[in-house]
Protein backbone atom coordinates (compact mmCIF):
# COMPACT_ATOMS: atom_id res chain seq x y z
CA UNK A 1 0.00 0.00 0.00
CA UNK A 2 3.03 2.41 -0.81
CA UNK A 3 0.55 4.49 -3.11
CA UNK A 4 -0.96 7.83 -2.05
CA UNK A 5 -4.02 8.05 -3.97
CA UNK A 6 -4.37 11.55 -5.48
CA UNK A 7 -8.03 11.07 -7.41
CA UNK A 8 -9.82 8.64 -5.30
CA UNK A 9 -12.57 8.13 -8.65
CA UNK A 10 -9.86 7.68 -11.10
CA UNK A 11 -6.88 5.83 -9.44
CA UNK A 12 -4.28 8.63 -9.71
CA UNK A 13 -1.83 9.12 -7.24
CA UNK A 14 0.56 11.74 -5.97
CA UNK A 15 3.39 10.68 -7.71
CA UNK A 16 1.93 10.71 -11.10
CA UNK A 17 0.75 14.32 -10.69
CA UNK A 18 4.34 14.96 -9.71
CA UNK A 19 6.22 13.61 -12.75
CA UNK A 20 3.35 15.31 -14.74
CA UNK A 21 4.28 18.34 -13.06
CA UNK A 22 7.68 17.96 -13.29
CA UNK A 23 7.39 16.83 -17.28
CA UNK A 24 6.46 19.90 -17.95
CA UNK A 25 2.58 19.98 -17.70
CA UNK A 26 1.89 23.82 -16.52
CA UNK A 27 -1.58 23.99 -15.91
CA UNK A 28 -4.11 21.74 -14.46
CA UNK A 29 -6.79 21.52 -17.56
CA UNK A 30 -3.53 19.53 -19.26
CA UNK A 31 -2.82 17.93 -16.19
CA UNK A 32 -6.68 16.25 -16.44
CA UNK A 33 -6.19 16.11 -19.97
CA UNK A 34 -3.34 13.93 -19.69
CA UNK A 35 -3.88 12.07 -16.65
CA UNK A 36 -8.20 11.89 -16.26
CA UNK A 37 -7.70 12.97 -12.75
CA UNK A 38 -10.51 14.88 -11.76
CA UNK A 39 -13.11 13.35 -14.58
CA UNK A 40 -14.28 10.70 -12.35
CA UNK A 41 -17.49 10.51 -10.70
CA UNK A 42 -16.59 13.26 -7.88
CA UNK A 43 -16.07 15.36 -10.88
CA UNK A 44 -13.01 16.55 -8.77
CA UNK A 45 -13.94 17.68 -5.49
CA UNK A 46 -11.97 15.45 -3.83
CA UNK A 47 -8.47 16.42 -6.17
CA UNK A 48 -8.31 19.26 -7.53
CA UNK A 49 -7.21 21.56 -4.55
CA UNK A 50 -4.41 18.87 -4.03
CA UNK A 51 -3.76 19.47 -7.86
CA UNK A 52 -3.16 23.11 -7.34
CA UNK A 53 -0.80 22.22 -4.12
CA UNK A 54 1.27 20.01 -6.25
CA UNK A 55 1.73 22.88 -8.88
CA UNK A 56 2.57 25.59 -5.77
CA UNK A 57 5.02 23.38 -3.73
CA UNK A 58 6.78 22.70 -6.77
CA UNK A 59 7.27 26.60 -7.50
CA UNK A 60 5.26 25.58 -10.81
CA UNK A 61 2.83 28.24 -10.49
CA UNK A 62 1.71 31.34 -9.21
CA UNK A 63 -1.51 30.95 -7.02
CA UNK A 64 -3.15 33.80 -8.38
CA UNK A 65 -3.07 32.72 -12.02
CA UNK A 66 -4.36 29.20 -11.51
CA UNK A 67 -7.73 28.19 -12.89
CA UNK A 68 -9.95 25.43 -11.75
CA UNK A 69 -10.98 22.76 -14.25
CA UNK A 70 -14.23 23.92 -16.39
CA UNK A 71 -17.09 22.98 -14.46
CA UNK A 72 -20.16 21.64 -16.40
CA UNK A 73 -23.71 20.11 -15.65
CA UNK A 74 -24.52 18.13 -13.52
CA UNK A 75 -21.98 18.54 -10.33
CA UNK A 76 -23.35 15.42 -8.58
CA UNK A 77 -24.48 12.22 -10.30
CA UNK A 78 -27.70 12.76 -11.74
CA UNK A 79 -30.48 9.90 -13.03
CA UNK A 80 -30.24 10.82 -17.26
CA UNK A 81 -34.20 9.49 -17.14
CA UNK A 82 -34.44 12.68 -15.32
CA UNK A 83 -33.54 14.52 -18.48
CA UNK A 84 -34.81 12.40 -20.79
CA UNK A 85 -37.86 12.29 -23.05
CA UNK A 86 -38.47 16.25 -22.93
CA UNK A 87 -38.52 18.53 -25.47
CA UNK A 88 -36.08 21.18 -25.25
CA UNK A 89 -37.99 23.87 -27.60
CA UNK A 90 -40.92 23.83 -25.34
CA UNK A 91 -38.96 23.16 -21.93
CA UNK A 92 -36.32 25.73 -22.54
CA UNK A 93 -36.57 27.48 -18.82
CA UNK A 94 -36.99 30.93 -21.19
CA UNK A 95 -38.53 33.96 -19.38
CA UNK B 1 -16.70 -12.44 3.07
CA UNK B 2 -17.49 -10.01 5.94
CA UNK B 3 -18.79 -11.00 9.36
CA UNK B 4 -22.33 -9.16 9.96
CA UNK B 5 -22.63 -7.70 12.80
CA UNK B 6 -24.73 -4.86 14.43
CA UNK B 7 -22.35 -1.88 15.60
CA UNK B 8 -24.96 0.88 16.55
CA UNK B 9 -25.35 2.22 20.02
CA UNK B 10 -28.38 1.52 21.71
CA UNK B 11 -27.65 3.12 24.71
CA UNK B 12 -25.95 6.31 24.88
CA UNK B 13 -26.16 8.33 28.07
CA UNK B 14 -26.47 12.12 26.61
CA UNK B 15 -27.61 11.47 22.69
CA UNK B 16 -30.48 9.51 21.42
CA UNK B 17 -30.89 8.30 17.74
CA UNK B 18 -33.58 9.10 16.11
CA UNK B 19 -33.01 6.10 14.13
CA UNK B 20 -36.87 5.95 12.58
CA UNK B 21 -38.54 2.44 11.59
CA UNK B 22 -36.66 -0.71 11.47
CA UNK B 23 -36.60 -2.09 7.65
CA UNK B 24 -34.97 -4.72 6.12
CA UNK B 25 -32.54 -4.60 3.16
CA UNK B 26 -30.80 -7.03 1.05
CA UNK B 27 -27.09 -6.57 0.41
CA UNK B 28 -25.80 -8.99 -1.97
CA UNK B 29 -28.41 -11.65 -0.63
CA UNK B 30 -28.25 -11.32 2.90
CA UNK B 31 -31.19 -9.76 4.82
CA UNK B 32 -29.70 -6.81 6.92
CA UNK B 33 -31.22 -4.47 9.37
CA UNK B 34 -31.84 -1.39 8.87
CA UNK B 35 -33.78 1.98 10.00
CA UNK B 36 -35.54 4.37 7.56
CA UNK B 37 -33.09 7.11 9.34
CA UNK B 38 -30.16 6.04 8.32
CA UNK B 39 -28.64 6.13 4.96
CA UNK B 40 -27.59 2.96 2.94
CA UNK B 41 -24.15 3.55 3.57
CA UNK B 42 -24.27 4.38 7.39
CA UNK B 43 -26.89 0.90 7.45
CA UNK B 44 -23.95 -1.06 5.53
CA UNK B 45 -21.13 0.33 7.68
CA UNK B 46 -23.39 -0.49 11.02
CA UNK B 47 -23.64 -4.08 9.65
CA UNK B 48 -19.83 -4.24 9.54
CA UNK B 49 -19.12 -3.50 5.91
CA UNK B 50 -16.40 -1.54 5.18
CA UNK B 51 -15.09 -1.92 1.62
CA UNK B 52 -17.73 -0.24 -0.54
CA UNK B 53 -16.23 -0.30 -3.49
CA UNK B 54 -12.97 -0.86 -5.75
CA UNK B 55 -11.17 1.09 -7.11
CA UNK B 56 -10.47 2.18 -10.96
CA UNK B 57 -7.26 0.54 -11.99
CA UNK B 58 -5.67 -0.84 -8.97
CA UNK B 59 -8.57 -2.80 -7.18
CA UNK B 60 -7.90 -0.94 -3.96
CA UNK B 61 -10.64 -1.38 -1.47
CA UNK B 62 -12.67 1.55 -1.06
CA UNK B 63 -14.77 2.76 2.43
CA UNK B 64 -16.43 5.13 3.56
CA UNK B 65 -14.42 8.87 3.32
CA UNK B 66 -16.87 11.78 3.90
CA UNK B 67 -20.33 10.54 3.97
CA UNK B 68 -21.27 13.98 2.46
CA UNK B 69 -21.72 12.82 -1.17
CA UNK B 70 -18.85 14.34 -2.33
CA UNK B 71 -16.12 11.47 -2.78
CA UNK B 72 -18.15 8.66 -4.47
CA UNK B 73 -16.16 5.85 -2.52
CA UNK B 74 -20.00 4.55 -1.29
CA UNK B 75 -21.87 4.24 -5.24
CA UNK B 76 -23.51 1.08 -5.37
CA UNK B 77 -26.11 -0.31 -7.50
CA UNK B 78 -29.41 0.28 -5.97
CA UNK B 79 -32.85 -1.32 -6.60
CA UNK B 80 -31.11 -2.13 -10.00
CA UNK B 81 -29.71 1.67 -11.05
CA UNK B 82 -26.13 1.69 -11.10
CA UNK B 83 -23.65 4.58 -9.54
CA UNK B 84 -26.23 5.57 -6.92
CA UNK B 85 -24.41 7.03 -3.71
CA UNK B 86 -24.81 4.87 -0.80
CA UNK B 87 -24.13 7.72 1.60
CA UNK B 88 -27.00 10.20 0.27
CA UNK B 89 -29.73 7.27 -0.36
CA UNK B 90 -31.84 6.91 2.46
CA UNK B 91 -33.03 3.06 4.09
CA UNK B 92 -36.25 2.12 2.60
CA UNK B 93 -37.97 -1.59 3.16
CA UNK B 94 -37.05 -4.21 0.63
CA UNK B 95 -34.62 -2.11 -0.93
CA UNK B 96 -31.75 -4.41 -3.29
CA UNK B 97 -28.23 -2.97 -2.84
CA UNK B 98 -25.34 -4.64 -4.51
CA UNK B 99 -21.47 -3.61 -4.61
CA UNK B 100 -20.42 -2.80 -8.40
CA UNK B 101 -18.83 -6.06 -9.82
CA UNK B 102 -15.32 -6.27 -10.28
CA UNK B 103 -14.23 -9.86 -10.77
CA UNK B 104 -15.22 -11.76 -7.84
CA UNK B 105 -17.29 -9.35 -5.59
CA UNK B 106 -15.83 -5.82 -4.06
CA UNK B 107 -14.95 -7.37 -0.83
CA UNK B 108 -12.76 -10.31 -2.16
CA UNK B 109 -11.46 -8.99 -5.86
CA UNK B 110 -9.68 -11.30 -7.85
CA UNK B 111 -7.83 -8.35 -8.92
CA UNK B 112 -6.37 -7.07 -6.26
CA UNK B 113 -2.76 -8.31 -7.65
CA UNK B 114 -2.82 -5.05 -9.88
CA UNK B 115 -2.08 -3.29 -7.30
CA UNK B 116 0.74 -4.99 -7.09
CA UNK B 117 1.79 -5.50 -10.84
CA UNK B 118 1.81 -1.65 -11.58
CA UNK B 119 3.48 -0.89 -8.16
CA UNK B 120 4.74 2.52 -9.79
CA UNK B 121 1.55 3.56 -11.67
CA UNK B 122 -0.41 1.89 -14.57
CA UNK B 123 0.58 4.17 -17.04
CA UNK B 124 -1.90 4.00 -20.31
CA UNK B 125 -0.21 6.28 -22.41
CA UNK B 126 3.36 4.55 -22.12
CA UNK B 127 2.20 0.72 -21.60
CA UNK B 128 2.11 -0.74 -24.79
CA UNK B 129 1.49 2.61 -26.87
CA UNK B 130 2.27 -0.11 -30.19
CA UNK B 131 1.01 -1.66 -31.89
CA UNK B 132 -2.98 0.41 -31.59
CA UNK B 133 -4.93 -2.54 -31.63
CA UNK B 134 -3.31 -4.03 -28.43
CA UNK B 135 -3.09 -0.76 -26.47
CA UNK B 136 -7.32 -0.30 -27.43
CA UNK B 137 -7.71 -3.31 -26.52
CA UNK B 138 -6.03 -2.68 -23.26
CA UNK B 139 -7.63 0.46 -22.41
CA UNK B 140 -11.00 -1.50 -22.75
CA UNK B 141 -9.93 -4.24 -20.42
CA UNK B 142 -8.89 -1.72 -18.19
CA UNK B 143 -12.59 -0.03 -18.07
CA UNK B 144 -14.40 -2.95 -18.25
CA UNK B 145 -12.57 -4.21 -15.25
CA UNK B 146 -13.05 -1.13 -13.16
CA UNK B 147 -16.46 -2.08 -11.83
CA UNK B 148 -18.16 1.30 -13.26
CA UNK B 149 -21.37 -0.70 -13.48
CA UNK B 150 -23.81 -2.31 -15.80
CA UNK B 151 -27.10 -0.28 -17.32
CA UNK B 152 -30.02 -0.07 -15.65
CA UNK B 153 -32.10 -3.62 -15.61
CA UNK B 154 -34.91 -1.69 -17.07
CA UNK B 155 -36.03 1.99 -18.47
CA UNK B 156 -37.95 4.07 -15.73
CA UNK B 157 -40.22 6.86 -16.81
CA UNK B 158 -39.30 10.23 -17.15
CA UNK B 159 -40.79 12.34 -14.80
CA UNK B 160 -42.22 15.88 -15.32
CA UNK B 161 -39.86 18.75 -14.87
CA UNK B 162 -41.30 20.99 -12.10
CA UNK B 163 -41.08 25.40 -11.45
CA UNK B 164 -40.34 27.27 -8.83
CA UNK B 165 -39.82 30.77 -8.39
CA UNK B 166 -39.10 32.83 -5.70
CA UNK B 167 -37.30 36.59 -4.32
CA UNK B 168 -34.51 34.99 -2.48
CA UNK B 169 -32.77 31.07 -3.15
CA UNK B 170 -30.23 30.15 -0.48
CA UNK B 171 -28.72 26.68 -1.79
CA UNK B 172 -27.45 24.85 1.37
CA UNK B 173 -29.18 24.78 4.98
CA UNK B 174 -26.03 25.02 7.36
CA UNK B 175 -25.38 27.58 9.40
CA UNK B 176 -24.53 30.11 7.37
CA UNK B 177 -27.36 29.39 4.87
CA UNK B 178 -30.21 28.99 7.82
CA UNK B 179 -29.28 32.58 8.80
CA UNK B 180 -29.17 33.92 5.74
CA UNK B 181 -32.48 31.95 4.29
CA UNK B 182 -33.97 33.41 8.24
CA UNK B 183 -32.76 36.83 7.72
CA UNK B 184 -34.11 37.63 3.41
CA UNK B 185 -37.27 36.63 4.91
CA UNK B 186 -37.57 38.44 7.36
CA UNK B 187 -37.31 41.38 5.68
CA UNK B 188 -40.57 40.43 3.56
CA UNK B 189 -38.95 38.52 0.90
CA UNK B 190 -39.83 34.97 -0.21
CA UNK B 191 -37.00 32.57 0.37
CA UNK B 192 -36.60 28.92 -0.86
CA UNK B 193 -33.89 27.22 0.64
CA UNK B 194 -32.23 24.11 -1.01
CA UNK B 195 -30.71 21.19 1.24
CA UNK B 196 -28.99 17.99 0.09
CA UNK B 197 -29.39 16.85 3.59
CA UNK B 198 -33.22 15.60 5.12
CA UNK B 199 -32.17 17.92 7.90
CA UNK B 200 -30.45 21.65 8.40
CA UNK B 201 -27.85 22.71 10.69
CA UNK B 202 -25.26 21.18 8.20
CA UNK B 203 -22.49 19.70 10.56
CA UNK B 204 -24.00 21.64 14.15
CA UNK B 205 -26.38 18.43 13.48
CA UNK B 206 -23.44 16.20 14.66
CA UNK B 207 -21.60 18.55 17.19
CA UNK B 208 -22.95 17.31 21.26
CA UNK B 209 -20.87 19.86 22.26
CA UNK B 210 -21.81 23.86 23.43
CA UNK B 211 -20.62 25.92 20.27
CA UNK B 212 -20.02 28.76 23.11
CA UNK B 213 -19.85 28.99 26.56
CA UNK B 214 -23.36 28.49 27.97
CA UNK B 215 -24.94 28.53 24.42
CA UNK B 216 -26.65 25.56 23.04
CA UNK B 217 -25.17 22.56 21.61
CA UNK B 218 -24.75 22.49 17.69
CA UNK B 219 -27.27 19.09 18.11
CA UNK B 220 -29.94 21.37 19.93
CA UNK B 221 -29.05 24.47 16.96
CA UNK B 222 -29.79 22.32 14.34
CA UNK B 223 -33.41 21.63 15.96
CA UNK B 224 -33.91 25.29 16.92
CA UNK B 225 -32.99 25.90 12.91
CA UNK B 226 -35.59 23.20 12.14
CA UNK B 227 -38.39 24.81 13.96
CA UNK B 228 -37.55 28.51 13.28
CA UNK B 229 -37.70 27.36 9.47
CA UNK B 230 -41.08 25.44 10.08
CA UNK B 231 -42.40 28.68 11.88
CA UNK B 232 -41.51 30.43 9.00
CA UNK B 233 -42.65 31.44 5.24
CA UNK B 234 -39.54 29.99 3.89
CA UNK B 235 -40.11 27.08 1.66
CA UNK B 236 -37.26 24.36 2.61
CA UNK B 237 -36.61 21.80 -0.04
CA UNK B 238 -35.01 18.87 2.18
CA UNK B 239 -33.48 16.00 0.46
CA UNK B 240 -32.77 18.23 -2.93
CA UNK B 241 -29.82 18.95 -4.27
CA UNK B 242 -28.69 22.05 -6.72
CA UNK B 243 -27.04 20.45 -9.44
CA UNK B 244 -26.04 23.18 -12.19
CA UNK B 245 -26.87 26.80 -13.18
CA UNK B 246 -28.18 26.66 -16.93
CA UNK B 247 -27.82 29.81 -19.04
CA UNK B 248 -31.32 30.03 -19.75
CA UNK B 249 -31.69 31.56 -16.36
CA UNK B 250 -32.22 28.59 -13.66
CA UNK B 251 -30.91 26.75 -11.52
CA UNK B 252 -31.62 23.12 -11.61
CA UNK B 253 -32.27 21.18 -8.43
CA UNK B 254 -32.88 17.54 -8.81
CA UNK B 255 -34.69 15.58 -5.73
CA UNK B 256 -35.54 11.82 -5.46
CA UNK B 257 -38.41 12.77 -8.15
CA UNK B 258 -36.92 14.81 -10.52
CA UNK B 259 -35.50 18.06 -12.23
CA UNK B 260 -37.05 21.44 -10.57
CA UNK B 261 -36.30 24.80 -12.41
CA UNK B 262 -35.48 27.57 -9.82
CA UNK B 263 -35.63 31.16 -10.58
CA UNK B 264 -34.97 33.46 -8.39
CA UNK B 265 -34.18 37.19 -8.34
CA UNK B 266 -31.12 36.79 -6.25
CA UNK B 267 -29.28 33.66 -5.04
CA UNK B 268 -27.44 32.98 -1.88
CA UNK B 269 -24.95 30.05 -2.14
CA UNK B 270 -23.81 28.70 0.96
CA UNK B 271 -22.54 25.23 -0.13
CA UNK B 272 -19.72 25.11 1.82
CA UNK B 273 -16.61 22.62 1.38
CA UNK B 274 -15.00 19.18 0.67
CA UNK B 275 -13.59 17.28 3.07
CA UNK B 276 -10.04 16.96 2.34
CA UNK B 277 -7.57 13.85 2.74
CA UNK B 278 -3.91 13.41 3.31
CA UNK B 279 -1.81 12.96 1.29
CA UNK B 280 0.45 9.97 2.50
CA UNK B 281 0.56 6.61 1.85
CA UNK B 282 -2.57 4.56 2.42
CA UNK B 283 -4.59 7.53 2.52
CA UNK B 284 -7.45 5.49 0.57
CA UNK B 285 -7.61 2.49 3.48
CA UNK B 286 -11.14 2.08 4.27
CA UNK B 287 -11.32 3.38 7.80
CA UNK B 288 -9.71 6.63 6.61
CA UNK B 289 -12.30 9.26 7.37
CA UNK B 290 -13.24 12.87 7.20
CA UNK B 291 -12.96 13.97 10.97
CA UNK B 292 -16.84 15.22 9.73
CA UNK B 293 -17.49 11.90 8.44
CA UNK B 294 -16.93 10.33 12.12
CA UNK B 295 -18.58 12.84 13.91
CA UNK B 296 -21.44 12.10 11.72
CA UNK B 297 -21.40 8.86 11.91
CA UNK B 298 -21.21 8.51 15.57
CA UNK B 299 -23.39 11.10 16.95
CA UNK B 300 -26.02 11.60 14.36
CA UNK B 301 -26.13 7.55 12.95
CA UNK B 302 -25.07 6.35 16.61
CA UNK B 303 -22.25 3.58 14.83
CA UNK B 304 -19.47 2.76 17.04
CA UNK B 305 -16.51 2.77 13.58
CA UNK B 306 -13.62 0.62 15.50
CA UNK B 307 -11.71 0.33 18.70
CA UNK B 308 -8.67 2.20 18.23
CA UNK B 309 -8.59 5.14 17.05
CA UNK B 310 -5.90 7.75 15.77
CA UNK B 311 -6.69 11.28 14.90
CA UNK B 312 -4.81 14.06 13.08
CA UNK B 313 -4.89 17.32 14.12
CA UNK B 314 -6.15 19.77 16.96
CA UNK B 315 -8.66 21.85 15.68
CA UNK B 316 -11.55 22.30 17.84
CA UNK B 317 -13.33 19.54 15.54
CA UNK B 318 -11.24 16.93 16.33
CA UNK B 319 -10.82 17.64 19.99
CA UNK B 320 -14.77 17.46 20.07
CA UNK B 321 -14.66 13.97 17.74
CA UNK B 322 -12.14 12.57 20.47
CA UNK B 323 -14.55 13.35 23.33
CA UNK B 324 -17.35 11.77 21.56
CA UNK B 325 -15.18 8.89 20.57
CA UNK B 326 -13.93 8.08 24.10
CA UNK B 327 -18.09 8.39 25.52
CA UNK B 328 -18.72 5.55 23.48
CA UNK B 329 -15.63 3.63 25.07
CA UNK B 330 -13.39 4.19 21.63
CA UNK B 331 -9.76 4.36 22.77
CA UNK B 332 -7.84 7.39 21.13
CA UNK B 333 -4.72 6.17 20.94
CA UNK B 334 -3.12 9.77 20.02
CA UNK B 335 -3.48 12.68 18.49
CA UNK B 336 -0.90 14.42 16.11
CA UNK B 337 0.02 18.53 15.86
CA UNK B 338 2.24 19.69 13.40
CA UNK B 339 2.69 22.79 15.30
CA UNK B 340 3.60 23.39 19.63
CA UNK B 341 0.14 24.35 20.89
CA UNK B 342 -3.30 22.91 20.03
CA UNK B 343 -5.09 24.75 18.03
CA UNK B 344 -8.61 24.20 19.11
CA UNK B 345 -9.93 25.87 22.66
CA UNK B 346 -8.27 25.41 25.99
CA UNK B 347 -11.93 23.93 27.50
CA UNK B 348 -11.37 20.93 24.88
CA UNK B 349 -7.68 20.70 25.11
CA UNK B 350 -7.91 20.69 28.99
CA UNK B 351 -10.47 17.64 28.89
CA UNK B 352 -8.41 15.85 26.50
CA UNK B 353 -5.62 15.90 29.10
CA UNK B 354 -7.20 15.12 31.68
CA UNK B 355 -8.71 12.35 29.99
CA UNK B 356 -5.00 11.07 29.86
CA UNK B 357 -5.11 11.84 25.62
CA UNK B 358 -1.49 11.86 24.46
CA UNK B 359 -1.09 14.47 21.95
CA UNK B 360 2.20 14.40 19.72
CA UNK B 361 3.11 17.75 19.26
CA UNK B 362 5.53 18.55 16.41
CA UNK B 363 4.47 15.63 14.35
CA UNK B 364 3.23 15.15 10.43
CA UNK B 365 1.78 12.27 9.59
CA UNK B 366 3.46 9.87 7.44
CA UNK B 367 1.68 6.71 6.41
CA UNK B 368 -1.06 4.64 6.87
CA UNK B 369 -0.35 0.81 7.68
CA UNK B 370 -2.43 -2.02 6.28
CA UNK B 371 -3.63 -3.83 2.69
CA UNK B 372 -7.21 -4.34 2.74
CA UNK B 373 -7.75 -3.29 6.40
CA UNK B 374 -6.58 -0.27 8.45
CA UNK B 375 -3.98 -1.68 10.80
CA UNK B 376 -2.22 1.41 11.83
CA UNK B 377 -0.85 4.81 11.91
CA UNK B 378 2.93 6.31 11.55
CA UNK B 379 3.75 9.26 12.56
CA UNK B 380 7.49 11.57 12.22
CA UNK B 381 8.80 14.85 12.85
CA UNK B 382 7.65 17.89 11.57
CA UNK B 383 10.91 19.22 10.52
CA UNK B 384 11.84 16.28 8.16
CA UNK B 385 13.72 14.10 11.28
CA UNK B 386 13.93 10.38 10.06
CA UNK B 387 12.16 8.97 13.79
CA UNK B 388 9.21 7.14 12.99
CA UNK B 389 6.28 6.65 15.81
CA UNK B 390 4.02 3.48 14.73
CA UNK B 391 1.05 3.47 16.38
CA UNK B 392 -1.94 0.69 16.54
CA UNK B 393 -5.27 1.47 15.37
CA UNK B 394 -8.26 0.75 13.41
CA UNK B 395 -9.65 4.47 12.70
CA UNK B 396 -8.02 7.44 11.35
CA UNK B 397 -9.80 10.70 11.57
CA UNK B 398 -8.31 13.50 9.25
CA UNK B 399 -9.08 16.96 10.09
CA UNK B 400 -7.77 19.38 7.55
CA UNK B 401 -10.05 22.71 6.74
CA UNK B 402 -12.07 21.97 4.11
CA UNK B 403 -12.16 22.75 0.33
CA UNK B 404 -14.17 25.17 -0.76
CA UNK B 405 -16.98 24.17 -3.11
CA UNK B 406 -17.12 26.55 -5.97
CA UNK B 407 -18.45 25.11 -8.86
CA UNK B 408 -22.21 26.55 -8.72
CA UNK B 409 -20.30 30.19 -8.52
CA UNK B 410 -18.41 29.00 -11.71
CA UNK B 411 -21.32 27.70 -13.62
CA UNK B 412 -23.14 31.23 -12.45
CA UNK B 413 -20.16 33.26 -14.16
CA UNK B 414 -18.49 34.34 -11.20
CA UNK B 415 -15.19 35.17 -10.69
CA UNK B 416 -13.41 31.94 -9.42
CA UNK B 417 -9.25 32.32 -8.11
CA UNK B 418 -7.63 30.48 -5.87
CA UNK B 419 -7.18 31.82 -2.52
CA UNK B 420 -5.14 30.36 0.35
CA UNK B 421 -7.59 32.16 3.21
CA UNK B 422 -10.14 29.59 1.76
CA UNK B 423 -8.22 27.36 1.18
CA UNK B 424 -8.56 26.41 -2.86
CA UNK B 425 -10.33 28.14 -5.46
CA UNK B 426 -13.05 29.62 -4.16
CA UNK B 427 -15.54 32.61 -5.61
CA UNK B 428 -14.26 35.75 -5.05
CA UNK B 429 -16.62 37.70 -3.05
CA UNK B 430 -16.21 41.08 -1.63
CA UNK B 431 -18.59 43.01 1.16
CA UNK B 432 -21.53 41.26 2.25
CA UNK B 433 -20.62 38.50 0.61
CA UNK B 434 -21.26 39.75 -3.20
CA UNK B 435 -19.48 38.31 -6.24
CA UNK B 436 -18.62 39.66 -9.67
CA UNK B 437 -21.92 38.52 -10.62
CA UNK B 438 -25.02 40.95 -9.49
CA UNK B 439 -27.41 38.55 -8.43
CA UNK B 440 -25.31 36.01 -6.76
CA UNK B 441 -23.39 36.31 -3.47
CA UNK B 442 -21.52 34.02 -1.11
CA UNK B 443 -21.21 32.62 2.48
CA UNK B 444 -20.05 30.52 5.07
CA UNK B 445 -17.26 27.86 4.08
CA UNK B 446 -17.33 27.96 0.93
CA UNK B 447 -15.19 31.19 1.45
CA UNK B 448 -12.75 29.63 4.23
CA UNK B 449 -13.04 27.94 7.14
CA UNK B 450 -14.50 29.97 10.44
CA UNK B 451 -16.28 28.89 13.80
CA UNK B 452 -20.02 28.71 13.48
CA UNK B 453 -20.61 31.81 15.71
CA UNK B 454 -18.84 33.72 12.39
CA UNK B 455 -21.08 31.33 10.18
CA UNK B 456 -24.31 32.83 11.51
CA UNK B 457 -23.30 36.47 11.92
CA UNK B 458 -22.04 36.23 8.24
CA UNK B 459 -25.34 34.72 6.81
CA UNK B 460 -27.21 36.83 8.88
CA UNK B 461 -25.21 39.85 6.94
CA UNK B 462 -25.60 38.67 3.79
CA UNK B 463 -29.22 36.69 3.78
CA UNK B 464 -29.80 40.76 4.52
CA UNK B 465 -28.00 41.91 1.56
CA UNK B 466 -29.34 39.96 -0.75
CA UNK B 467 -33.46 40.90 0.44
CA UNK B 468 -31.99 45.04 0.13
CA UNK B 469 -34.31 46.12 -3.03
CA UNK B 470 -36.39 43.34 -3.42
CA UNK B 471 -38.78 44.89 -0.21
CA UNK B 472 -42.38 45.70 -1.71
Amino acid sequence: MSKTILCRCEDITLQEVEQAVESGFSDIESIKRYLGVGTGFCQSKGCLVELARVFIEKGKAEPADMRPIVSRPPIIPISLRFFAGHDPREEGGQS
Amino acid sequence: MEQITDLRIYAHHSLNFSRGEQVTIHFEGKKLKAFANETLAAALYASGIRVMSRSMKYHRPRGLFCLSGKCASCRMRVNGVPGVRTCRTWCEDGMVVLREKTLGNASSDLLFASDFIFRDRLDYHHLLPRPALLNRLLLYGVRHMAGMGALPDEAAPSPPIRDINSDVAVIGAGPAGCEAALAASEAGCSVILVEEDRSVGGHLGSWPEKIREGGSSGIELAAEYDERLNASKIIALKGTTAFAYYPEGFLALADERGIIRLKAKKYVLAVGGYDRNLMVPGNDLPNVFSSRALLKLVNRFGIRPGSQAFLVGTSDRNLSLALSLSEIGIRIVGISEDGPTVRGSEQFADEIQSRGIPIFFFHKPISAIGRSKLKGFVIGPSDGGRERVRIECDVVAVDLPSAPAWELAAQMGCEINFSRQAGGFAVKAGESGRTTNTVVFAVGEMLGSASSDELMEQGRLVGAAAAAGLQI
